[in-house]
């Protein structure tokens, strides 16, 4: 037992690295292979050609001087984000749960132990945000919105960024609450100043890099923003206490949340896996949870306070992204603008979607109030008709932020009056709650019948797709609404009746799925009382 | 080196709720003794704050003259602890996973091997060596978190009801190992329901219910 902890870590590492169920030379290569032949056949074509058709004015409009203000809070917005997902969702410092376990609970140096998977971690953020910048980029740059010269110098930004970005997720899962809080404050001030006082982001390392996207620098900005990600790497991996301090039960239940996140998606679980991630109630204010429906959802929503940043983030970005989308499709329709706003116009539909998800926790509770209608006294109807109000209401008000953001900037260009940009995207919303109500309605597991082998003439086996329909249902219906705003001709009342359509058959199939009927009426009280007693 | 487990006036309670009402006891000599109580005494409560896991809301714990603390090195080197069933990798097989923990204590990988197969013989599950955990049953299973507990060294071990899923059996195979543990040198302070393993260990804590 005299072996040094280095020698101690490297015997494990090998006994780890030969296991049984280790991942072959073949697999790597597999993999590798595959990402070479999606970013050579996919990605690169379908850059050239967002480039391509990219509007100009668009292009130099968001990569122009007076953008340099929002570009940097939006990067701010984003550091706040890793600052936050470190914490609640999961932190560079990561080790399989069983490693955690074994290595943590040793007197090893954490330090020892964690310094190079919380290394690679960052170098992998870090990759990831340059591929993707370098895919925004291209198309960007080949739009003409920067000289190509410039491309070394956006890339460098984007990797030092990511760097940026991995160093503030280690913060939000090493700080301790009162750290993370003051944190968090500062990120949001200077977010907030970005936009207000444009002229102080000369003073934030996000501000370098809006700097470096606006083209308005290069040499200067990269240095300062490579000596501030160097100065963050040095205070993580050259001060012991950094990694030494790290609580290992932090590192252990983010650990075994992600394995098991993983080894339900594998199984096509997914709801369980989205489950692991779902913010749990934190404020004790459960007793305020009684009364209207209104109340009961805000209350509801309240106590997973991150959920609810997740929502006042995500409607207003997707409804901004919708907005741009309409304005731009509208009585200008061309075919080869659709590389820009089916990817556009999707993500910001998908945006919302995923952002009602916190908001509608009362979609989720109330197939239960229609087991327990006769206790409460109350119809299916009405059980149904008091938890739309909240869903209703926030995103209406969210997506009027987005929306108004749009029209504020004045991006939408002069295709499209304000107010049809407007009801488009609300209409668009609307379309999203309804595949959000669709899906909660669903009951919780595949139904059995979905499991029996679908054979069509050929022999090939349907089941799978019948899976995966079932389980993307309400990204499905959201997607295909959107899809149709943006490729039937435009032509006000066919859309205006293809959406409505749509959401109505949302609201309507879900409201199928529950077994509730409309037309019964609340239990009488004396049938309520029988019950009780 | 000091030897001891000492809790003088320890409570833990959160928010308005008791955890664990005031307790008090010392122990200095190597052996066994069982923590019994009704549920909801304090049991776990106890095991996870002489553990370091949970902070105390009064009194005073100290496991060796030190308060527990789980980023002190010495501390995590002296103490190993068994309270709730610790995570498995699907995809190493028992022997690698016991070799694995062997290794990082520092033995290296072809004693820790050996090492491996022996605590496998103790617990009576050899046969199971090249197993993956998700092709047990809950008694194996129960056996082999038991073995990644016991493969490190420690000076004080803290087990929750290790006899859980066990046949009568396997309890006095788990009595045996707990045994020739404590002859070692070792405190092992053990929470459980079992009449044997009260009766087979040398003292007994009992806890009242808060």
């Amino acid at each position: 037992m005299d072996m040094t902890e280095v020698s101690r870590l490297h015997a494990a590492r090998a006994i780890y690295l030969n296991r049984e169920g280790a991942p072959t030379a073949g697999d790597r290569w597999f993999s590798l292979y595959l990402i070479a032949f999606v970013t050579a056949f996919y990605i690169t074509p379908v850059a050239y050609l967002i480039g391509d058709f990219l509007d100009p004015t668009l292009a130099e409009g968001i990569t122009s001087s007076e953008a340099v203000g929002a570009t940097s809070s939006t990067l701010t917005t984003l550091g706040l984000a890793a600052l936050l997902s470190g914490r609640w969702v999961q932190g560079p410092a990561f080790l399989t749960p069983f490693l955690a376990h074994t290595l943590l609970g040793s007197d090893l140096s954490r330090h020892q132990v964690l310094r190079r998977p919380t290394l690679s971690s960052l170098l992998a953020i870090a990759t990831a945000v340059t591929a993707v910048a370098a895919i925004g980029v291209f198309a960007l740059t080949h739009a003409g919105a920067w000289p190509w010269q410039h491309y070394g110098w956006l890339l460098a930004a984007a990797f030092l960024l990511g760097i940026l970005w991995g160093l503030l997720s280690f913060l939000g899962q090493r700080l301790s609450d009162r750290g993370l809080l003051f944190t968090a404050g500062i990120l949001l001030l200077l977010a907030v100043l970005g936009v207000l006082l444009p002229g102080t982001v000369k003073a934030s390392p996000f501000g370098w890099a809006a700097m470096i996207w606006a083209g308005e620098a290069s040499w200067g900005p990269v240095s300062g923003l490579a000596a501030v990600a160097m100065a963050g790497a040095v205070l993580v991996f050259a001060n012991p206490s950094a990694l030494e301090k790290l609580p290992a039960a932090r590192i252990l239940a983010q650990s075994r949340r992600l394995s098991d996140a993983r080894l339900f998606t594998s199984t096509g679980n997914i709801n369980d896996a989205v489950e692991l991630f779902r913010a749990k109630p934190r404020r004790r204010l459960s007793r305020m949870t009684l009364g209207s429906g209104l109340r009961q959802d805000a209350v509801t929503a309240l106590r997973a306070p991150l959920s609810l940043l997740t929502a006042a983030l995500f409607i207003p970005t997707g409804a901004a992204l919708l907005g741009l989308t309409v304005s731009s499709v509208g009585v200008h329709f061309e075919e080869s603008r659709l590389v820009v706003t089916v990817p556009l116009g999707v993500l910001g539909a998908l945006l919302i979607f995923f952002g009602t998800g916190s908001l509608t926790e009362g979609w989720r509770q109330v197939k239960n109030e229609f087991d327990a209608a006769a206790l409460f006294g109350w119809s299916a109807r009405r059980a149904i008709g008091r938890r739309m109000l909240w869903p209703l209401m926030t995103t209406t008000a969210l997506t009027g932020i987005g929306v108004g953001l749009i029209l504020a900037l004045d991006l939408q260009g002069p295709h499209m009056p304000a107010v049809q940009v407007v009801a488009w995207t609300l209409g668009m919303t609307a379309l999203a709650l309804a595949a959000r109500f669709f899906q909660s309605m669903r009951d919780r597991d595949i139904p059995v019948e979905f499991l029996a082998p679908t054979v069509i003439p050929g022999g090939i086996d349907l089941s799978a797709v019948k899976i995966l329909v079932w389980l993307g249902d309400g990204i499905i219906l959201t997607v295909t609404g959107v899809l149709a705003m943006i490729i039937l001709p435009w032509e006000t009342p066919t859309l205006a009746v293809t959406l409505g359509v749509l959401v109505l058959i949302g609201f309507a199939w879900g409201w199928a799925r529950t077994g509730g009927n409309l037309l019964t009426r609340a239990p009488k009280k004396s049938t309520v009382g029988s019950l009780g007693a | 080196m000091p030897l001891s487990l000492h809790c003088q006036d320890l409570t833990v309670t959160i928010g308005e709720t008791t955890l664990l009402t005031e307790t008090s006891f010392e122990v200095t000599d190597p052996g066994i003794i069982a923590l019994t109580g009704a549920n909801g005494a304090g049991k776990t409560t106890l095991l996870k704050t002489l553990a370091g896991r949970q902070l105390p809301s009064g009194g005073e714990v100290l496991i060796n003259d030190r308060t527990p603390y789980e980023f002190d090195p010495t501390f995590r080197a002296e103490v190993a602890s068994l309270i709730d069933t610790p995570p498995m990798a699907r995809d190493m097989t028992l022997l690698e996973q016991l070799a694995l923990v062997r290794a990082s204590w520092g033995q290296s990988p072809q004693a820790s091997f050996q090492s491996a197969e022996q605590t496998l013989q103790r617990l009576t599950i050899r046969g199971l060596a090249e197993r993956f955990p998700y092709e047990l049953s809950a008694g194996q299973l129960q056996l082999f978190a038991i073995g990644l507990t016991i493969s490190r060294p420690y000076r004080i071990l803290l087990l929750d009801e290790p006899e859980r899923h066990l046949d009568t059996e396997r309890v006095q195979t788990l009595l045996q190992i707990l045994r020739a543990e404590a002859q070692a040198g070792s405190i092992i302070l053990t929470a459980t329901h079992r009449q044997e393993i009260v009766e087979g260990a040398g003292d007994q804590i009992h806890l009242s219910a808060a």
